[in-house]
C-alpha cells in the first residue's frame, strides 16, 4: 500500500466527513478512502480491524501479523490439562479478510508513531491515517535468575506461548512420576490473566486427581493476594484438598528468584527451595516489544492511553490497545482486549467522520474453570471518568460465595459459550 | 438564500444527532458482544439478544438489577433508564440470526 501523502489523506477525510454528515456515501470518483493499518493481530488488533469494517466500510484497514495460528490465552490451561485439543483454540485471520481486512503476514520490525507507519522486518512499510499498536506482552527476561529464552523449550510458560510451548507441558504432566510435583511460579501485578495462574493449578491438579492421584500442585507466589481468590480457596478446598498448595509473596518469602533449569529447582526470595518434576515459570511481563521500541512505554514497561479513545498523548492518530495499554482499573484480558478495541474503532470511525465521541460504559468478564463442571467469574462495569476508566461502584464482583454445584456448572458452560462468541466476535 | 441554509443546517443537526444517538445504543451494546455475539447474535447457549423485544430486553435487565442471575445481577445494575432504554432499542431493531432465512426474498 502506498504511503498516503498529505493530499490524500485530506481528500480521504473530506470524503469520510460528507459521509458521516449526510449518511451517504458521497466520495467522490478518486477521492482515497481514509486509511488505518493495525500491528498486532491478537485478541485487540482483530477486534478493532474487524469493529473498523463494521463501523465504517469505506475505511480500508491493514493488519499485520507475524502468525498465521494464533493459539489463544483463554482456554489453553484446558488444553495443558488434557481437557480438549489444541486445535479447538487456534483462530486464523480468515474471517478478517473475508471481512475485507487487508492481512499481512510478516515479522514487524518496528513502529513509527511519528509518521503513523509500521516498518516490516523484510524492509516494507505500511503506513495510514491512523495507527493502531497490539502487540500483547513481552517477558522481563531480566527478572528471573536462570530463566530466559534458552530455557523456555525445557520449562515453558505456556503464557501461552504457541502449540508447542502447550503440548510440552502437557506431555511433561503426562510423564511425571505418580508421587511428582508441579511448581508453579507466579508474578506480580500487573501481569497478563489475573486469574489465569489459578484456574492452570486448578486444572492441572484435576488432571492429577484422575491421573496421578499421589501427585501434587505447589503455587509460588509474588502476591500476597490474587484474583478470585474466595472462590477459588473454597473450590479448591471442596475439590482437591492437599494436593494444591499455595505460598503467597510476603508472608512466605514465595517470590521465585532464581531457576535451575536442569535440575528444575527454584529458590525464593526468602533463601527457600523447591523441588519439582514439572515447573512452570510465568515470568513477569511488560508491553510488546513494539511500544517500547517505539518509546511509548512508562517506567514499568506499559503504554499509558487516553480512555476515550485508547489514543497516545502527544502522538497524533496513534493508538494502543489490549494487553499493552495501561487501562486500570482494567485487567489484562481477552475480554479487555476486545473491549478496548471496539471503542477505539468506534473513537477512530467517528474521529474521521468529523462526529463528537459518544459517552459509553465497558464491560469486562472472565471466566475460570476449577474443574470442567465448576466455573467462577469476576466481571466489572467502567465508565469514562475524563481521560481515565473508573469502575462502577454499585455493580460488579465475583461470583457468590455459597452457591449450588448447578450453578458452578452454569458457569463452567457459560464460560465456554463466551468463548465461541468472543472468538467469533474478535476473529469474525 | 438565507432561508435554505438554515434549513439545511437543521437537517444536518438533526441528522447528526440521529447518527450520535445510534452510535451511543451501538457502542454500549458492543459491550454486551463478548458473550452474547457479534450483534447479538449467539452461537452459543447464551441467550441471543438480537431482535428481542423491547419490553422483554427492560424487564430481564430489571430483574437482573433486582438480584436474579449469576452474572448479569452484578453487570445490570451499572445501567441507567436512559442507557437501558438505548440498548432495548438497539436490539430490538436488529434481525435475529436465525430469522434472516425468513427474511430473505
Ligand atoms: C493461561 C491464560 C489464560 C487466559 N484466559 C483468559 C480468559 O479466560 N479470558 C480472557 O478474557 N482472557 C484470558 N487470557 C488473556 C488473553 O490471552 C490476553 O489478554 C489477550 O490475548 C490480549 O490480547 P492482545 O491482542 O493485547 O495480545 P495478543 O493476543 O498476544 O496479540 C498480540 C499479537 O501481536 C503479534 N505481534 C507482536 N509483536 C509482533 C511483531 N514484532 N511482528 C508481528 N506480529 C507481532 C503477535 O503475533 C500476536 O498475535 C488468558 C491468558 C493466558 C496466558
Amino acid at each position: 500500500m502506498p504511503r498516503s501523502d498529505r493530499r490524500t489523506l485530506l481528500r480521504g477525510l473530506a470524503g469520510a466527513a460528507a459521509l458521516g454528515a449526510l449518511g451517504l456515501p458521497l466520495r467522490r470518483a478518486r477521492a482515497a478512502p481514509p486509511t488505518v493499518v493495525i500491528a498486532g493481530g491478537g485478541f485487540a488488533g482483530a477486534s478493532c480491524a474487524l469493529a473498523l469494517r463494521r463501523l465504517a466500510p469505506q475505511l480500508r484497514v491493514t493488519l499485520v501479523d507475524r502468525q498465521p495460528r494464533f493459539v489463544t490465552g483463554p482456554f489453553c490451561n484446558a488444553v495443558i490439562a488434557g481437557l480438549r485439543p489444541i486445535s479447538s483454540i487456534t483462530q486464523s485471520h480468515a474471517g478478517l479478510s473475508a471481512a475485507g481486512v487487508r492481512i499481512v503476514h510478516a515479522d514487524i520490525d518496528g513502529v513509527e508513531p511519528a509518521a503513523r507507519r509500521i516498518r516490516l522486518a523484510d524492509g516494507r512499510t505500511i503506513g495510514g491515517d491512523r495507527l493502531v499498536i497490539a502487540p500483547g506482552i513481552d517477558f522481563d527476561w531480566a527478572a528471573i535468575d536462570g530463566y530466559g529464552p534458552a530455557q523456555v523449550e525445557r520449562i515453558p510458560h505456556a503464557w501461552p506461548g504457541g502449540a508447542e510451548a502447550l503440548r510440552t507441558l502437557r506431555q511433561q504432566l503426562r510423564a511425571m512420576p505418580d508421587n511428582g510435583r508441579v511448581v508453579i511460579s507466579v508474578p506480580d501485578n500487573p501481569y497478563r490473566c489475573p486469574p489465569g495462574p489459578y484456574e492452570r493449578a486448578s486444572l492441572i491438579a484435576h488432571f492429577l486427581k484422575q491421573h496421578k492421584p499421589q501427585a501434587s500442585v505447589l503455587i509460588l507466589d509474588a502476591k500476597d493476594h490474587f484474583s478470585k481468590e474466595p472462590l477459588f480457596r473454597t473450590a479448591w478446598g471442596t475439590r482437591y484438598g492437599e494436593r494444591l498448595q499455595w505460598r503467597g509473596g510476603r508472608r512466605d518469602g514465595a517470590r521465585v528468584v532464581a531457576v535451575d533449569s536442569q535440575s528444575r529447582r527454584v529458590r525464593t526470595i526468602s533463601g527457600d527451595e523447591y523441588a519439582a518434576d514439572v515447573l512452570n515459570i510465568i515470568p513477569p511481563q511488560r508491553a510488546g516489544r513494539l511500544a517500547g521500541d517505539a518509546g511509548l512505554t512508562d517506567a514499568a514497561g506499559w503504554v499509558p492511553v487516553t480512555a476515550h479513545d485508547f489514543s497516545v498523548a502527544g502522538h497524533a492518530g496513534v493508538h494502543v490497545i489490549g494487553d499493552a495499554a495501561r487501562a486500570e482499573p482494567m485487567p489484562k484480558s481477552a475480554y479487555a482486549a476486545n473491549m478496548q478495541a471496539k471503542l477505539c474503532a468506534h473513537a477512530i470511525a467517528r474521529d474521521l467522520a468529523g462526529e463528537p465521541a459518544v459517552e459509553t460504559k465497558l464491560i469486562n468478564a472472565c471466566y475460570s474453570l476449577v474443574a470442567p463442571d465448576y466455573g467462577i467469574s469476576i466481571t466489572e462495569v467502567y465508565r469514562l471518568d475524563g481521560d481515565t476508566l473508573a469502575a462502577i461502584a454499585n455493580a460488579g464482583g465475583i461470583s457468590a460465595l455459597a452457591a449450588d454445584s448447578q450453578t458452578r456448572a452454569a458457569e463452567a458452560d457459560y464460560a465456554r459459550a463466551w468463548y465461541q462468541n468472543i472468538v467469533r466476535d474478535s476473529f469474525g | 438564500m438565507r432561508y435554505r441554509a438554515r434549513v439545511i443546517a437543521a437537517l444536518l443537526t438533526v441528522f447528526a444527532a440521529a447518527v450520535a444517538a445510534a452510535g451511543e445504543g451501538e457502542m454500549l451494546a458492543s459491550a454486551c458482544s463478548a458473550c452474547h455475539g457479534p450483534e447479538g447474535r449467539s452461537v452459543t447457549g447464551l441467550p441471543s439478544l438480537a431482535g428481542m423485544n423491547r419490553h422483554v430486553f427492560m424487564d430481564r435487565m430489571q430483574a437482573f438489577r433486582h438480584g436474579d442471575g449469576t452474572i448479569m445481577n452484578r453487570i445490570a445494575p451499572a445501567y441507567d433508564a436512559a442507557q437501558t432504554a438505548a440498548l432495548a432499542d438497539y436490539f430490538a431493531a436488529l434481525d435475529r440470526g436465525d430469522n434472516e432465512q425468513r427474511h430473505a426474498p
